[in-house]
């Protein structure tokens, strides 16, 4: 095809201009060239972290969809759990915690309820809750479980006592049993003592403690103050040592025997001189 | 420089030291030929600083692509090819390619002796730089580039029809332009003469 004159002369007269560039065009180039390589290698590096940065990003937003999704699902399943759950265990809030041996309880409970120690059961249980609370915090159904057992292990306990011949009040054996049990379980310092009276074992102690027991007790039904006392002597059985001793010197008194009253560790004589002195004054 | 040059004395050689990346055929490359594309680049951008700019550019792209060469045909047209494909890149995104439908329209074209024109490269870049982008553009591409009117219109995104006018009107206002400046050509230099005697 024949080319235009116009476009010829053009195309001939132009085809070989040349102009010449600055001088500091190349220098231009050179470093626009140097900064795309690094940016090319920045790339080149930075591109499996980039990937790993995505599907790190993926990973999470996914879990968060999902648990989004699946929220509503786990508190019915939670729901579902408690409503298969027995309802006294249902119905125990925190706040109501004292209530939880009251409805779990069987017979042995009852029987303790019942009894003229129904202060120092009271101590048991109030330990017994404390240590119960804050396990119900972390898990629901688990200190049910394990309260549930330690019933049961005490009614076992409950029911050999009641086989003994010593024991004649059967509502006393459990109390006496289930107390190292929750001492033992808040504190190990308490359990020595224990052990202690375990070693005294001998029948005039034995008659002693359950006779200074029936003494409390009935003073405890008078007074509200000797919830406190029961716990002492309980928890301090070193008291009841001395008590016994001081009911081996009445017996002495009793029997007509010498009275050694330093080792009862007071007079009567001067304390009834001191009373009937403040009386007087 | 003169080593430079003789490190490469052929064509093929040069292109297998830029495939294999090595600076100093880089260097010897643009030696060679910055000049020539930097004037490729200002038909298109009547602009040296900017046409400059795009030339770099053009450099940078032909370096990134010399593996894509094949020996075929020539080096200086696909280099060539690949700076007008950068000024055209550019006028796309910084200036947009007027196609100046409602421009001033040239006169019907004459016969006009385009032997006896006596103007220099410089003074016809010049009379080129005065063009409209669109008839400046349509023109280099078919009159010294050698692209068809389908090529054109693919490239600029416009349809044959309006290519072929714009170079209709570019050709009238060139001629023009051509004769003004051949008048004002000979009327200097009869001054000149008139002032010699």
């Amino acid at each position: 095809m024949k080319k235009h004159p116009t476009d010829k002369f053009f195309a001939e007269k132009l085809k070989e201009v040349e102009i010449k560039p600055r001088p500091e065009a190349w220098d231009k180039l050179q470093m626009r060239m140097q900064t795309k390589q690094r940016r090319v290698g920045g790339w080149w590096h930075q591109g499996p972290w980039l990937a790993a940065a995505g599907v790190s990003l993926v990973l999470v937003a996914g879990w968060v969809v999902w648990s989004l999704n699946q929220s509503p699902e786990l508190t019915v399943a939670h729901k579902e759990t408690k409503k298969s759950m027995p309802p006294q265990e249902q119905t125990i809030p925190q706040g109501e915690a004292n209530k939880i041996p009251s409805a779990t309880d069987n017979d042995a409970i009852a029987a303790l309820a019942e009894t003229p120690k129904k202060t120092i059961d009271k101590g048991v249980e109030k330990r017994k809750i404390k240590s119960v609370i804050p396990q119900k915090d972390s898990q629901l159904s688990q200190p049910r479980v394990l309260e549930s057992s330690e019933l049961q292990s005490s009614q076992e306990v409950a029911i050999n006592e009641n086989k003994t011949p010593e024991r004649g009040n059967a509502n006393i054996a459990p109390i006496k049993i289930e107390q190292p049990q929750s001492i033992a379980q808040n504190s190990p310092t308490t359990h020595q003592p224990v052990t202690k009276t375990v070693v005294l074992q001998l029948p005039e102690l034995k008659e002693s403690l359950v006779a200074s027991s029936q003494v409390e007790s009935n003073v405890e039904k008078q007074n509200s103050d000797s919830e406190d006392f029961g716990d002492n002597l309980l928890s301090k059985p070193r008291k009841s040592t001395r008590m016994a001793k001081v009911w081996q010197q009445l017996k002495n008194a009793k029997n007509g025997e010498k009275v050694d009253w330093e080792e009862v560790g007071f007079n009567p004589n001067k304390v009834l001189a001191k009373a009937t002195g403040k009386n007087e004054n | 420089m003169v080593k430079i040059l003789q490190l490469f004395t052929s064509e093929a050689q040069l292109v297998r030291a830029l495939q294999k990346g090595d600076t100093k055929a880089q260097r010897h490359l643009y030696e060679k030929y910055s000049a020539r594309l930097l004037a490729v680049c200002v038909r298109y951008i009547n602009d040296k600083m900017e046409a400059e700019d795009v030339m770099i550019e053009g450099f940078m792209r032909i370096f990134e692509k010399i593996d894509q060469f094949k020996s075929e045909g020539s080096f200086e047209g696909w280099m060539r090819r690949l700076m007008t494909n950068e000024a055209l890149m550019y006028l796309r995104t910084k200036r947009h390619i007027e196609i100046d439908i409602d421009a001033p329209e040239a006169q019907q074209l004459t016969n006009y002796d385009w032997a006896d024109a006596n103007l220099e490269a410089d003074d016809l870049m010049a009379i080129i730089g005065k063009l409209p982008t669109g008839y400046r553009t349509v023109f280099n591409l078919y009159a010294i580039e050698g692209f068809s009117h389908a090529e054109i219109a693919e490239q600029l995104g416009i349809t044959e029809s309006t290519s072929k006018s714009q170079l209709h009107r570019a050709r009238a206002l060139l001629q023009e332009m051509v004769k003004e400046a051949e008048n004002l050509s000979r009327a200097t230099t009869e001054v000149v003469n008139r002032l010699k005697k």
